[in-house]
This record gives structure tokens, C-alpha cells and sequence, in this order.
């Protein structure tokens, strides 16, 4: 058996649930912690160990320093960056929202350094640097997809402001769009938006309030147009990435999308996300259902192009071992849309693949995955 | 969420797509629905098209029609009832239909805008059910002539009262089911409790089983005018759900002796205490007070209670 090394927050329920996943088949398993420099925290790093990177958002501590690592290289790509006083200040524990590039490329640097380590010592990692940096930045991600000709809601050039993303949806065409903090994640930072004659409705779990902006886990209306230029022009600064609202399908009156979790190229596992807002993210505490009832209300062609989709994304990224896929099909249970890839998205409760969560069946499946040429 | 189950069914027939380049379901067995996305690179009137030339349209006895343009915020349905007004020889056995079936993420139901349906009444005088979705610009001039109408429901963020005058003056001698969501006030409610008078008398529509007054803002003023209508000793079931309604509506309920032959009162949706709700089921009818709700303080001196559906 080969030991396995995991980098994650110690304490995580991620990293608890893989640990034990692991142990459970008697595999020796080391933790690698965020809280550490990489070549601390890699320092037991054996020649041959399989290496997992998860999320490190379980911490407050490491988002706020990664952020910090982050500082200089997201002021050089031109975004608004956060001094490490104001790091410290902000209230990341009760909801606000700062600096999503910093947190991103701190990260990434992170990663980065964690990568060189595990291939200077001959261990394999089930991820791609440059691949998890893909899936963090909505922007570069749809772009790479729809070059590669998938499905994808069509996107406005990039957007700097409010007065900008009125002008972009007039020449577009666009009624309904859907704005997104280019590097956030969940529900954070997304504005659904849609204009009326003479009338504006958006909705958000993100709002202003007090100088700064807060997620909430509760979606809001706003109909007052002063009101959502100002939000938009707050988050603007940290990069926007704007497309069209797909209507999603509806089940029982709330509206539907799909995480499905590609694991060595193969889509194995689907939840199914209910909401009664347009905003279907995971972290809203929406609800999860049985996928049998999506696909009862699809032709099969339907489903099938679906599962197709899913994996020509995974040949897209053939050093991911795994993926999560939030697709959307549309109104009209035919057609669907890939809204977001995610490098950490296979935390799933309560759903098996023949009788083994998502866990156990990478960790079943892994060797066979690392004997092939990648 | 049963009460939005609707629009999976319309009539009985579970409601399923045509897909443009695929076969038609099995109109026997299915409301057929038709509605564009924006992944569609074909118009409307090309979906009706190809309608028209699969085998079994002739067939069809139930139809949906969803989004009729891809950015509907400003297009009211004026082509697509042109077109079935046109070919109306295709559809000889078309008897149930169901304009408007948009979701809040295609359109807000306030917002979806409509017409006067007389020219189609003239051409479908044989509807037994007609449902619609969105009532901005509605009017229902000459719904007398469809002398089956059994089912009308209208599902709205707002209705006005002409709408309700045009129902009150159609002669509908089979109309069994009647619902209508009245809403908020700032999305195009402008009913009072005066406009339902004439509904309330007990003299019109002699077949109703089902009356919905839904999704009010004024539900506890509709309420005691409601719980005393003689149409009530007719009535199988009263339908207030979805609305505002507090102890003080409810109180007319416990109050009335008008409730007659009623068997289901529906008030799911509501801002009842927890002492009314306990009264309320202990009522000889079956009751449902589901979805309990607490009205908001915003700091005003007032407090606030919501509609189901607004916007």
C-alpha cells in the first residue's frame, strides 16, 4: 500500500473523512497543513506517495494568509489588494467579503511550491497546479471551455463597472445576466440580475452595508438601481465575470442544477441542487435530491450529450484526477450549460457510487488512474 | 412546494417538451409544451412549424406555451396566438391551454407581458381549461364565448380589476374551478374587497366546486366577505392560500355559519398564531395550515407580511 499525504486544514471535516477513508483500508496517511510553509509541511514527504490537495477555506487563519501571499501578485495583475492590517481587520468570520484575488493567488503560490516539492521527491499528486488554477478563475475557465467548444452561457467581454455592464448588455443583447466575483467561491459575490422596462431586479446573497461588503446565506432583492450599481461597482474592482442567466429546469417549483464529479475522466457522481432562488450554490444550505427525478423529465439523448459533456471535460484536464462539474440544464430539460468547474468539490455527503462514497472510490480507484500515461 | 406542482401538469396530462428535430410525445398521454431557449437557433414560429408537420398534431388536446421569445421582458404572445389562430385546422381537439409558463428565472411573473385574448376565444370556443401566467396587459374580452370553460385560473404578481369584471361578466354555465392569485399591489393589484362582489353573490357560474382567491395582500379584509358568500354552501373547496392572511382572518372562518358544504379550506401560507391554527383545524372541514410564517420588523412601527409570490 502507499502512503498518502494530504494537504488540507487538519481539523477539516475534508480531510477528516479522506483520513478516514484511508485508514479504513489500512493506508498509512500523513496530513500536510496550510497553517505551514510547504516545505515544512512536505518535509515527510515519501518517494512514492500519492499526494491530495483540498481546500483550505475550513481556516480563517489560512484563508487570511494566503491572501497575504497573495498581495503582491494580484496589485501586479492590476486588482484593488488588501494591506495585511486590513487582512487582519476585516470580520472574514462573520461574512465579509475581501480581496477573492489575493485569497486566489496566494493559493496558487501555495500549490504552486507544494507541486515542486512532491515532484522533486518523486511523489504523484492527483492534481494540476495549473488546472486548479483554471477552475478558481471564472473567467479564464469559460474561456478555455467554450474554446473547446463546449457548452457554456455566452459572456460578456470583461466588465469594469456598472455603467460598463449596461452598456456591454445593451450591445449584447442581454436582459438577464448573471454577475460573478471573477475568483469567488460558492455563492459569494454572485448578482442575478435581470431588467425590466423602466425596472431592475437583482438578487444576492452579497450586499454593502457599512463600507464593506458581506455574504449572507440568504439571498436578497434589490430593485433599486442606485443600489446594485453601487454593489457592483465594490466588487468590480477584484474582477467580474458576467453571462447570460440560464433558466434553469425546475423541479416542484425550485430551480435545479447538477453537481457531477468527474473522477478519472468518468462523470460517477451526481447531486442534484434545489433552490428556491436562482442561486443553486452548495453553501446556501439549499437542498440536495435524488438525480432519477432530473432525469425522468429528460429524453435520454438529453442525458446522454449531459454525461458526454462531462467527459470531454475531463479529457481536458487529464492530470485531474478529480473534478466537480456544476452543470445546468436549462428550462427546457433538453439543453444544458456548464456554469463552474471546481478542483474541491468532491466533499459529498449521503451519496454512493456501488455502495462507496466518493472518498472510497478514488481511493479505489486511484492506481489504476496513476498507471496510466497522463 | 405542492402548491407550485403546477406547472408539471396542466388538465391532468403530465406537461412534456416538444424539442424541435425530435419526435412529438405522445399527445394522448401528454400536454404538449413548446418554448424557446437561448441554445435554440431557431425562432418561435419555426418550433410552431415543425409542430405542424409531425403526424400527431391533430391530436393534441393540451397545449403549453412557455417562453415565446428568448428575451420576453418586452414580447407578449401576439404571434403565437396569430399563428394558432391561423391554423386552427390543426388543432381540432385542442381543449386545454396554458399560456405563460415561464419560471421566475425566464421571467418575472410580473413582468410577462400579454393582451386581449378575444380574437383567440373566437377561434378556440371549446377550451375547457384555460390557465395563464402573468396578467400585465391582460384582458379576457368575450371569455363568454368559450361556453365548456371548466378550469380558469390566472397566476399573477399582480391582478387588476377589469379582470376581474371581464370574468364576472362571462356567462360560463360550466365553470367548476376558478382561481385567481391577486397579489401586491406594487406589481399591478388593484382590487378591493367591492370587486368581488359580484363573484361572492352566489348568483354566477351555477358548476363551481373550487374557488381560489390566492396569493392576497388584502387577505384579511377578503376573508369575512368570503366566509359569508352564499357561494359558499356550493363550494367544495376555498382556496386563500399563499396570501398574508393573520389572526384577523382567520377569526372570520371560526365566526362564519356560511361555511356550508365546504370540504377542504386552504389557507397553507399564512401568519396565523399558533392558538389560530389550532382552531382553525379543528374546524369540521378538512383545513390546511401549512407553512407558518412570522411577519418582519423592519423598525418602521409596522410589521410586514408577504405574499407568496410578488415581483
Amino acid at each position: 500500500m502507499r502512503h498518502w499525504h494530504l494537504l488540507g486544514i487538519p481539523n477539516d471535516p475534508r480531510i477528516l473523512g479522506f483520513q478516514a477513508a484511508l485508514q479504513a483500508q489500512k493506508t498509512q496517511v500523513t496530513l500536510a497543513s496550510y497553517h505551514d510553509n510547504p516545505a515544512i509541511a512536505f518535509e515527510a514527504l515519501r518517494p512514492n506517495a500519492i499526494v491530495r490537495f483540498d481546500s483550505p477555506a475550513w481556516s480563517f487563519a489560512a484563508v487570511r494568509q494566503l491572501m497575504q501571499v497573495g498581495e503582491s501578485f494580484a496589485s501586479a495583475h492590476g486588482f484593488k489588494a488588501c494591506s495585511p492590517t486590513q487582512i487582519k481587520a476585516a470580520q472574514i468570520e462573520k461574512g465579509e467579503l475581501i480581496t477573492p484575488p489575493q485569497f486566489f493567488y496566494g493559493l496558487i503560490q501555495h500549490l504552486q511550491q507544494a507541486s515542486e516539492l512532491c515532484q522533486q521527491q518523486g511523489a504523484q499528486c492527483l492534481s494540476h497546479v495549473p488546472d486548479i488554477s483554471l477552475f478558481y478563475d471564472k473567467a479564464a475557465c469559460h474561456q478555455h471551455l467554450s474554446h473547446a467548444q463546449l457548452p457554456v452561457p455566452f459572456a460578456l467581454p470583461q466588465v469594469q463597472s456598472y455603467e460598463d455592464l449596461r452598456h456591454k448588455m445593451r450591445e449584447s443583447g442581454l436582459s438577464r445576466v448573471f454577475i460573478k466575483s471573477r475568483f469567488g467561491s460558492g455563492g459569494s459575490g454572485v448578482i442575478a440580475l435581470a431588467l425590466g422596462h423602466n425596472r431592475v431586479e437583482a438578487r444576492t446573497t452579497t450586499v454593502f452595508q457599512h463600507g464593506k461588503l458581506w455574504d449572507h446565506l440568504k439571498v436578497y432583492s434589490m430593485n433599486k438601481e442606485s443600489d446594485i450599481a453601487l454593489l457592483v461597482n465594490q466588487l468590480a474592482p477584484w474582477g467580474l465575470h458576467v453571462e447570460r442567466w440560464i433558466p434553469k429546469a425546475q423541479l416542484q417549483g425550485q430551480s435545479i442544477d447538477l453537481r457531477v464529479l468527474v473522477i478519472a475522466g468518468e462523470p460517477t457522481f451526481f447531486v442534484l441542487r434545489k433552490s428556491k432562488t436562482p442561486i443553486t450554490n452548495l453553501h446556501l444550505l439549499n437542498e440536495r435530491d435524488d438525480t432519477s427525478l432530473l432525469k425522468q423529465c429528460m429524453s435520454e439523448s438529453a442525458w446522454h450529450k449531459l454525461l458526454e459533456t462531462c467527459r470531454t471535460v475531463g479529457k481536458l484536464f487529464p492530470k485531474t484526477y478529480q473534478l466537480g462539474i456544476d452543470i445546468a440544464v436549462h428550462s427546457d430539460f433538453h439543453h444544458h450549460s456548464i456554469l463552474e468547474l471546481n478542483a474541491f468539490g468532491d466533499f459529498l455527503k449521503g451519496i454512493t457510487y456501488q455502495e462507496l462514497t466518493p472518498y472510497q472510490w478514488q481511493i479505489k480507484q486511484v492506481q489504476n488512474w496513476l498507471t496510466c500515461e497522463h | 412546494m405542492r402548491y407550485l406542482h403546477s406547472e408539471e401538469v396542466l388538465a391532468g396530462f403530465p406537461i412534456k417538451h416538444f424539442i424541435k428535430g425530435e419526435a412529438l410525445p405522445n399527445p394522448d398521454k401528454y400536454a404538449i409544451k413548446l418554448t424557446l431557449d437561448w441554445g435554440d437557433d431557431h425562432s418561435f414560429e419555426t418550433l410552431l412549424q415543425d409542430l405542424l408537420a409531425q403526424p400527431k398534431t391533430s391530436e393534441i388536446t393540451a397545449l403549453v406555451i412557455g417562453m415565446w421569445d428568448p428575451e420576453p421582458y418586452d414580447a407578449t404572445p401576439e404571434a403565437v396566438l396569430k399563428f394558432l389562430v391561423e391554423h386552427k385546422a390543426h388543432f381540432p381537439k385542442l381543449k386545454h391551454f396554458f399560456l405563460g409558463d415561464m419560471t421566475s428565472e425566464e421571467n418575472e411573473i410580473s413582468w410577462i407581458c400579454h393582451m386581449d385574448l378575444a380574437f383567440f376565444f373566437a377561434v378556440y370556443p371549446k377550451l375547457e381549461t384555460l390557465k395563464i401566467r402573468g396578467a400585465n396587459d391582460l384582458a379576457l374580452n368575450d371569455l363568454g364565448k368559450l361556453t365548456q370553460l371548466k378550469t380558469l385560473i390566472i397566476e399573477s404578481g399582480g391582478l387588476g380589476r377589469q379582470i376581474i369584471e371581464q370574468i364576472t361578466s362571462a356567462d360560463l354555465q360550466n365553470l367548476e374551478h376558478l382561481e385567481l392569485w391577486l397579489g401586491d399591489e406594487n406589481y399591478g393589484a388593484n382590487t378591493n374587497i367591492y370587486d368581488f362582489e359580484d363573484l361572492l353573490s352566489g348568483d354566477l357560474f351555477p358548476s363551481l366546486k373550487y374557488l381560489g382567491l390566492r396569493n392576497s395582500e388584502h387577505a384579511d379584509e377578503l376573508a369575512p366577505v368570503v366566509a359569508t358568500s352564499p357561494l359558499l354552501l356550493r363550494v367544495d373547496t376555498l382556496d386563500m392560500s399563499l396570501g398574508n392572511m393573520s389572526d384577523q382572518g382567520g377569526q372570520a372562518f371560526l365566526k362564519s355559519s356560511a361555511l356550508g358544504n365546504l370540504k377542504q379550506l386552504d389557507l397553507y401560507h399564512h401568519y396565523f398564531s399558533n392558538e389560530m391554527m389550532e382552531a382553525l383545524k379543528a374546524l369540521p372541514m378538512n383545513v390546511d395550515v401549512g407553512d407558518q410564517n412570522k411577519p418582519d420588523d423592519w423598525g418602521d412601527g409596522e410589521m410586514h407580511r408577504y405574499i407568496y409570490i410578488g415581483e
